[in-house]
């Protein structure tokens, strides 16, 4: 019986098991990217609202504060969406006859309550507590980006898990002082530690840590519970 | 000539090819040609027998210390995983435990020890002994598919210094091969 094989196979066969080492890698690489992706992800990307509201307006706009609508922040867990009573608090005095806010009109006048998307949704089995992560001075926008500058809302972090621990470890970047949390700009550029900086010398971030009494709590019962 | 896919061959002969009765008879060839000064051999027989390799004067395989380094390496790795998830990453209390509880790691480490070494035989093994070969020239031998049978083969192969085709043809028949071959590239 002659050969079974051409002798090309030879380098195939070889070249298929070296190359079954990239393969592996590209799969692995390729999984990576999709749950890193927008797409699970969903940073960046705008849901359909059934008011087209818009935070850059009026935030930027008309300069409200974020704790007007979203009232609960400071004492609650939840940090609260606005009822159709918030909204027309205004509205029921201004554009009144845009078909815009029809949604909104519509829900004053039925009692349903105006059906919002929501963007930021945890799984239930983390408890998040908006209270306690401002009064240890995190700011809005350390979370969920600039707002002041969305015309409609969109995740601006992906909210991983991994991303939350980043925080709790290392908590020093991300906390401003206190009067600061529901300012949109970003937090001055820390000093860079000088190697042979004087014993005592002021950090910034540091002292506030110590102002706030911040710990870094990363065990289970912390979201889990 | 050319091979029957015609592919250009640099030499045309791949070496001469004498088929033996028996093992022991191959066992004694291999000897001989061994002694007769030939280094480019090989022997082809459907089992392992005891001292053919060394008969061809075959070197001693480097295939253990690359499984050796493969274990050290997977140990290693699996110690060091276990470091720098519990005590690095995600240093957490679990039942109390101190975060390095290094008795613990070392079920892991003993299993990645073993993964790396199997890993590194198997392919170390492929590497280092050039397989998978689907395509060999002595292939073309007629008889030569029942070398995995129950024939025994001893090649004598043209990149030896000694080679000449008459020469070792006529030497494999004065050892008792029963059959000789010219092998084509």
């Amino acid at each position: 019986m002659p050969q079974i094989f051409h002798p090309s196979m030879n380098t195939i066969s070889r070249a298929s098991i070296f190359g079954a080492a990239f393969i592996l890698a590209g799969v692995g690489g390729f999984i990576w990217l999709i749950f890193r992706s927008s797409y699970t992800t969903q940073v960046g990307v705008v849901r359909p609202q059934p008011v087209e509201f818009s935070h850059e307006h009026h935030v930027s706009g008309l300069g409200i504060d974020c704790r007007y609508c979203h009232t609960s922040v400071e004492t609650s867990s939840f940090a609260g969406i606005p009822p159709t009573a918030t909204c027309m608090t205004c509205h029921s005095q201004i554009w009144t006859d845009s078909p815009k806010l029809e949604v909104v009109r519509a829900s004053y006048r039925t009692g349903e309550s105006i059906p919002w998307t929501r963007v930021h949704d945890l799984p239930d089995f983390a408890y998040f507590d908006h209270s306690i992560h401002v009064a240890k001075g995190v700011g809005c926008v350390s979370c969920h980006g600039r707002v002041d500058e969305m015309p409609l809302m969109w995740r601006a972090k992906t909210l991983h898990m991994e991303w939350c621990v980043d925080c709790h470890r290392n908590p020093e970047p991300h906390i401003r002082p206190r009067d600061k949390v529901f300012s949109m700009e970003p937090l001055p550029a820390p000093p860079a530690p000088e190697r042979d900086a004087e014993p005592g010398a002021s950090n910034v971030a540091i002292d506030l840590m110590q102002a706030h009494q911040i710990a870094s709590e990363t065990n289970c019962s912390v979201c889990h519970h | 000539m050319t091979s029957p896919h015609g592919a250009p061959e640099p030499s045309p002969l791949y070496g001469v090819l004498g088929e033996f009765a028996d093992a022991d008879s191959l066992l004694e060839a291999a000897h001989k040609v061994r002694e007769a000064g030939y280094v480019r051999t090989d022997a082809y027989a459907p089992m392992p027998i005891h001292g053919l390799a060394e008969a061809l004067g075959a070197k001693r395989t480097k295939l253990p210390l690359l499984v050796l380094l493969g274990g050290i390496i997977g140990g290693l790795a699996g110690y060091g995983l276990c470091y720098y998830c519990s005590v690095i990453a995600y240093p957490m209390n679990i039942g109390g435990r101190p975060v390095h509880s290094w008795p613990a790691f070392i079920p892991v480490t003993f299993e990645t020890t073993i993964l790396g070494a199997a890993i590194t035989a198997v392919l170390g093994m492929l590497a280092l002994n050039g397989l998978p070969m689907p395509y060999h020239p002595l292939f073309n031998v007629d008889d030569f598919n029942q070398a995995s049978q129950n024939r025994f083969f001893l090649c004598i192969e043209s990149a030896d210094k000694k080679f000449d085709e008459a020469l070792a043809s006529d030497f494999l028949r004065s050892i008792g091969a029963t059959h000789v071959t010219s092998v084509e590239n």
